[in-house]
């Protein structure tokens, strides 16, 4: 009985599915197009009204160096820390971090309006990072990797992650073996 | 003679430990397909990766939505690369089938297989193999289709065209 039971579901199936939701497909890699999508849809059949949802961004910190100052009156050392940005795509504004080497940070607001742009900034310790759109308040950038950029390189993420991906390679091998 | 579950497991596990070699085999062969596999994605891994506030994020866990982002960014690498994934993956059906036969060979005899045995058996057993294999995979596959369907029918089929290339 169970296989008839089965095919009976799969016959059933499309007449109880809901056609409220019958257009939206749910999306492992979701790209800006889709949210657009949804938005249009969501918009246009509840609220009747159209959406302004632009097409993509791609923030990237470009580099970032430091130089050392030291006061000769009061002998206190700060380090200025020049960062340089970009943004491709639709004109955005957003929040640049910078994160010094003593557990705090250091927000800026880029208005975005020009394609390139520089920032400096001062702080009492040597600096480990900069970041653009921190909180991920861009849905719409495209490349999230190119966000940030750490002072000195570390080959250690490069190792976990490619280690990552050889596990899932792994399994997925012996999976297919296994079916084999 | 019914032997039991117990038995089974019992007698499998030894059956195994009997042909270690062939275990190791197989895991050499499944790492070094593996590494093939892992190669060309070391390079962007590096770029995105060493310099990025990303590295620090996934040394606390990677999540799948990291791979997502990353196959996402990274789609014309992986576009270029997918010949070289399905010959790899084609050599590694072919291997895997062959010596699934001899595999079969070494598991169902009493006594220890040498080489040229081994290799004499998953030659005779090829065809067999590939067929049993090529029906489990044809019987995979509907399974998947079908529970693709019914959770389709449950959120909506793909019927718009502005995520048809996601």
């Amino acid at each position: 009985m169970k296989p008839i039971g089965a095919l009976l579901i799969l016959i059933t199936a499309p007449f109880f599915s809901s056609c409220q939701f019958e257009k939206i497909t749910l999306r492992m890699n979701p790209a800006v197009s889709w949210f657009v999508g949804i938005a249009d849809e969501v918009s246009s059949s509840f609220l009747g009204c159209p959406t302004s949802v632009d097409s993509e961004v791609d923030f990237a910190v470009d580099s970032i160096g430091y130089y050392r100052t030291t006061d000769l009156g009061t002998g206190i050392t700060n380090y200025v820390t020049e960062v340089a940005v970009s943004r491709k795509g639709v004109e955005q504004a957003a929040v640049l971090r910078l994160t010094p080497d003593n557990g705090r940070t250091i927000d800026t607001t880029w208005n975005g309006k020009v394609t390139h742009a520089r920032f400096e900034f001062e702080s009492e310790a040597p600096p480990v990072s900069a970041e653009i759109d921190p909180r991920g308040g861009s849905h719409s950038d495209i490349n999230l990797f190119n966000n940030s950029l750490e002072v000195s390189s570390s080959s250690d993420p490069v190792l976990k992650w490619t280690q990552s991906i050889l596990s899932l390679y792994q399994l997925a091998l012996a999976t297919a073996g296994g079916i084999l | 003679m019914n032997i039991g579950t117990i038995g089974s497991v019992r007698l499998g596990i030894g059956k195994s430990l009997r042909n270690w070699r062939l275990l190791l085999l197989y895991y050499v062969f499944n790492l070094i397909t593996a590494i093939t596999l892992t190669l060309p994605i070391v390079p962007v891994s590096e770029r995105d990766f060493s310099r990025s506030v990303a590295g620090q994020r996934i040394m606390s866990g990677v999540s799948y939505a990291w791979y997502g982002e990353f196959v996402r960014v990274n789609h014309s690498l992986f576009d270029s690369i997918l010949p070289q994934i399905l010959f790899v993956s084609a050599v590694y059906v072919i291997l895997e089938v062959f010596w699934g036969g001899g595999f079969y060979s070494a598991f169902t005899r009493s006594g220890r297989q040498d080489v040229g045995e081994f290799l004499t058996s998953a030659w005779r057993n090829f065809l067999p193999q590939l067929t049993v294999s090529t029906v489990d995979a044809v019987v995979l596959c509907l399974i998947c289709l079908v529970s693709i369907r019914l959770l389709d029918f449950q959120i909506g089929p793909s019927s718009l065209g502005w995520h048809g290339n996601l």
